[in-house]
């Protein structure tokens, strides 16, 4: 209570304190003042003798002035011997709240009941109405949008606004337009109801990519929350989409190929896959689809061997189904250098470690920045160009892999956080290596969270210092400083008091042998302190984990090393301390740290580094005879001059150019004559070809307009929110809604002012203690 | 003692307050130094255990306090997120010399190091760790009366660099080197306290520098620098202590 007033009386609020330094440093609060009042009473009570019974005998009035004085001088002696300090606290601002855009799709497929009369928006709007509460208590009030073929604003979800009518249905061009719309600071996501059919637009895969690069570039998370009625179409099919292989992988070394497919089925069926490497078949699952419009996922690993060009081959479906889809992976020792850009909020010695096992290998360069706050002032140790971390995303694109130790996310500002987000979006790799519990906590609601393949909890209490520290410590500051007998006492003691840190191996999942090598015993990890994680993300994949310790509420094992893909990038999150421990418990005639960190590193960095330098952007994998076909073709070191098509051992043709939209990319056109598997083989100036394989089949159009009963397109949502970091939501609020932010604001610096060291405060007592003499003197005492 | 004498006591220990008010209650140069919130995994600080000539098995803990002030400053004033402890690595325990990837090694008397002990060090500084010898000058000799030695324990260092990793090189490190400017800007090399002034010295392998020796004494200045050697001891030996930390967490090559 006596320091809350004192606080009160002395302090500028929340950001400054006081607290107690020298003999009472350490005691509790209301201990310290017990002490200090008890001490001031027994003074107080020396004093009123000492004036009480003088061997000259006093009046009053010098009674008084003598007694006063002394008084005043053991009160300042003991306010001076207890050190009080003020403790002055610099917070860091509070991130600004961020709204959320609701977006309600009244086109004609949404609005047009069923025979029951119930129609698509009604049941959207039914769970958004669940879900609106957690998103109110999170980023609150929503801003209301509605569209068809326009958009408009709205006075709230369920309202119609009376200029909107049921027509066509305009859904990325409209997402792109809120996203235009955004306050200062961005929204924090955009939600929309909808069944997720564009009817406007004639190419809705460039449409679905642009709306993502434009959510990502925001760092505006898509949500979709869609409805379903009885409406359905009659014809079912199957095509691949998209197919994505690196471009370059190691000898010996394996890889994920994923394919995109989009079907609509009647009921749930399984898709037969075959896959060939190189000359040979190797099974591989089949792809089940669910029924209805979906977008689906077939991922296999694949295994590379001997340097050279590997072909990939998959034929998905049976009989006029069939669709063949081609690539080609380069396996080799990639000639360019994965460069790291290493940054560091905090000095540890992962960087040591790790910046000396990779300045070994040629095919690493690592540039660092650590911050060091020298005394509170924002300084930094950089081996870098920059001292800080880009606030664009472009200024990445010299690195491979940014590797993110030790940093808590209000380090990092509001742009940083953004260009970093889009810039993995977009193809980069992170490396996160978690700081502490207190500091990976901070990172809940931020916009790097989404980033991570797993969820930090809430921000647990300081850890205290040793007691035994203290104790010793508090005894030197007594004796002066030093003492060899309690110093020689309290080294030998310390031996058993502070025994060794612990260490703990990791737990590899079967998982990590594709990424950390393909034969033999894998090397376990060993570390002593990790962060906490309340959750893994879906999609999420856990390379390793703790071989004791669960999280929170689960029993699950804690995760250590998790991964997550991010749109078209990748992140890894390592929970634990930077395995520098690891590093010195290895032999140093061994290698496993250095393979570790090498696989590692590869493995994150292997799509940014392995871009070529000419390739086909997003190119179409089937397709029907007679509708015409756009390529894009981008040229990183010399523009594209042209491109052919053939069909088996026919002559190739060459392609006809539309206007270029960019330098060093060329749009070709082509309208496919008839069915089979097409070669296209593009080429640039400096004689460089690159092939793409497009399958054309007979299959007549399908439905598309509003009154096509197709049914909601729940894959293309899941795809596009899956993208932006975003999710299609059911009955559950995601995780940002829910996850509690810091209750704390972050505290920057923290600045300690001893009173002791105010020269003005000692020149003060000798006045009084000199003027006391003085008047002892006058009245004879002396 | 009469009152009159209690008097005159007092008012020369308030002028003496006056002159070097800090000094009473020990030199606290961080007190106004801003310390952020400390950020990741706590670090551990750990002093090597070693014996001396004549079989001194007690010579290597001198002024435990020294390395908490240093920790202190350390926290204090930069990012690193040290562990407020005091840990112990036996020379003889190669495993537990592996826990610590900075350990500071320190005594008056000349270490005695057995080729285990001295294969242990080598083995240490190969996985990457850091060692950093300071000779706390010849205290023990002094008190006997045998005056004019000061480098008994940086001279028998220097000679088991050599034997312990002939590979690298021993040499002083000019005044414009990293480890002086780091974080603070030191002039004229490292601040000497007492002994006879070598320099820094430092052991360099492949362009890196794994360990530093030094014969200037540093660790009593943490320990209460101004009070041993005078005014700003302190502060100047603590800055060194920082910048070698630093330099030892940071070094490029």
């Amino acid at each position: 209570m006596i320091t809350d007033l004192m606080n009160r009386w002395f302090s500028a609020g929340r950001d400054c304190e006081w607290q107690f330094g020298g003999p009472l440093a350490g005691l509790p609060t209301e201990t310290a003042w017990r002490i200090l009042i008890g001490v001031a009473l027994v003074g107080v009570l020396w004093i009123v003798a000492s004036y009480t019974w003088t061997l000259v005998r006093l009046r009053l009035a010098p009674r008084l002035l003598l007694g006063a004085l002394r008084l005043a001088l053991w009160l300042g002696l003991l306010l001076g011997l207890a050190a009080p300090t003020r403790v002055e606290k610099h917070y860091a601002p509070p991130h600004p709240p961020r709204p959320l855009a609701v977006l309600v799709d009244r086109s004609e497929s949404m609005v047009k009941p069923d025979h029951r009369g119930q129609t698509r928006l009604d049941e959207a709007l039914r769970r958004w109405h669940a879900l609106a509460p957690a998103a109110a208590k999170a980023h609150g009030p929503a801003t209301a949008f509605a569209f068809a073929e326009q958009l408009t604003a709205a006075t709230g979800p369920d309202a119609a606004p009376a200029n909107l009518a049921a027509q066509q249905t305009r859904l990325f061009g409209s997402i792109q337009e809120v996203l235009t719309q955004a306050p200062a600071g961005g929204w924090a996501g955009v939600v929309t109801l909808t069944d997720g059919l564009d009817t406007v637009e004639r190419d809705t895969s460039e449409k679905l990519r642009a709306t993502a690069r434009a959510a990502v570039a925001a760092g505006t998370p898509l949500y979709f929350v869609t409805g379903h009625n009885t409406e359905r179409r009659e014809t079912p099919f199957f095509v691949w989409r998209e197919i994505s292989a690196p471009f370059e992988v190691l000898p010996r070394s394996s890889f994920t190929l994923t394919l995109t497919a989009e079907s609509f089925q009647l009921a749930p069926r399984s898709v037969p896959v075959r896959l060939q490497v190189g000359e040979q078949w190797i099974p591989v699952t089949p792809l089940f689809v669910n029924a209805g419009h979906r977008t689906a996922l077939w991922q296999a690993q694949v295994l590379a061997d001997a340097p050279g060009v590997l072909p990939l081959v998959v034929e998905a479906g049976e009989g006029e189904e069939k669709i063949v889809v081609r690539t080609t992976v380069n396996v080799g020792q990639p000639a360019r250098t994965t460069r790291i850009l290493f940054y560091e909020g905090a000095l540890d010695w992962g960087r040591h470690f790790l910046a000396d096992i990779l300045r070994r290998d040629p095919a690493f360069e690592l540039a660092s920045i650590a911050r060091l706050d020298l005394a509170g002032r924002r300084i930094a140790i950089s081996s870098a160009k920059r001292t800080t971390l880009p606030t664009v995303a472009t200024d990445y694109e010299a690195f491979s892999l940014l590797i993110l130790s030790n940093t808590t996310a209000n380090q990092l500002s509001p742009a940083q956080q953004k260009a970093l987000t889009a810039w993995v979006g977009q193809g980069g790799a992170l490396l996160f290596l978690a700081p502490d519990n207190r500091a990976a906590s901070d990172y809940s609601g931020t916009e790097l969270e989404k980033l991570f393949p797993v969820v930090f909890p809430p921000r647990p209490s300081a850890a205290r210092e040793e007691a035994a520290v203290t104790a010793f410590r508090q005894q030197m500051r007594s004796l002066g400083g030093s003492d060899n007998n309690a110093e020689t006492r309290f080294a030998k003691t310390a031996i058993t008091t502070f025994p060794l840190p612990e260490l703990t191996p990791f737990v590899w999942e079967p998982r990590a042998r594709e990424i950390f090598a393909d034969e033999g015993e894998l090397a376990a990890p060993v570390f002593n302190s990790f962060a906490q994680v309340v959750r893994v993300k879906p999609g999420a994949e856990v390379l390793a984990r703790h071989p004791t310790a669960t999280m929170p509420g689960s029993r699950e094992r804690a995760v250590l090393l998790a991964l997550q893909r991010y749109g078209k990038g990748q992140v890894a999150v390592i929970t634990c301390d930077a395995l520098w421990r690891w590093k010195l418990q290895e032999p140093s005639t061994q290698r496993n740290v250095e393979l570790f960190w090498q696989h590692l590193i590869a493995w994150l960095g292997r799509d940014t580094q392995a871009k070529p330098s000419l390739h086909f952007d997003h190119p179409l994998l089937t397709s029907e005879v007679g509708r015409p076909i756009t390529f894009r073709v981008v040229g990183k070191d010399a523009p594209p001059v042209g491109a052919t098509v053939a069909l088996g051992e026919t002559s190739p043709a060459a392609l006809d150019t539309a206007p270029p939209e960019e330098a060093n990319t060329t749009v070709y056109r082509w309208t496919p004559p008839r069915a089979g598997v097409w070669q296209i083989v593009a080429q640039d100036t400096n004689g460089l070809h690159v092939p793409h394989w497009i399958t054309i089949r007979d299959t007549p159009p399908r439905p598309t307009g509003e009154g096509s009963g197709l049914p909601p397109d729940e894959g293309t949502m899941e795809l596009l929110a899956g993208q932006t970091g975003g999710a299609l939501l059911g009955e559950a609020a995601p995780a940002a809604w829910t996850a509690p932010s810091a209750t704390a604001t972050p505290l920057v610096s923290e600045q300690r002012t001893l009173i002791w060291q105010e020269p003005l405060y000692f020149y003060l007592l000798l006045a009084l203690f000199c003027a006391e003499l003085l008047l002892r003197r006058f009245f004879k005492l002396l | 003692m009469n009152r009159k004498r209690f008097l005159a006591y007092l008012a020369a220990a308030g002028t003496a307050l006056l002159v070097r008010p800090t000094s009473l209650l020990g030199a606290d140069t961080a007190a106004t130094a801003a310390s952020a919130e400390k950020i990741g995994p706590l670090l551990p600080w750990a002093r090597l255990r070693f014996r001396c000539e004549g079989g001194d098995d007690d010579d290597w803990n001198g002024h435990a306090n020294g390395d908490l002030n240093l920790i202190e400053a350390i926290n204090r004033n930069t990012t690193i997120n040290l562990a407020p402890n005091w840990y112990v690595a036996d020379v003889a325990k190669l495993e537990e010399m592996t826990h610590f990837p900075f350990i500071f090694m320190h005594s008056e008397l000349p270490p005695v190091l057995k080729e285990a002990e001295r294969s242990n060090i080598r083995e240490y500084l190969m996985r990457g760790g850091f060692l950093f010898a300071e000779d706390c000058v010849n205290g023990k000799h002094r008190t006997q009366g045998w005056s004019g030695y000061g480098d008994l324990f940086f001279l028998r260092m220097r000679s088991e660099f050599a034997r312990i990793v002939p590979e690298a090189k021993l040499e002083r490190l000019p005044d414009d080197h990293p480890v002086f400017h780091s974080v603070y800007d030191i002039r004229g090399g490292i601040p000497h306290m007492q002994g006879v002034q070598h320099g820094l010295q430092g052991l360099i392998l492949n362009g890196r520098v794994i360990a530093l020796l030094s014969p200037s004494d540093t660790h009593c200045g943490w320990t209460n620098g101004d009070q041993w050697f005078g005014p700003g001891a302190t502060t100047a030996a603590l800055r060194m202590g920082i910048n070698m930390y630093v330099f030892a967490m940071t070094q490029s090559g």
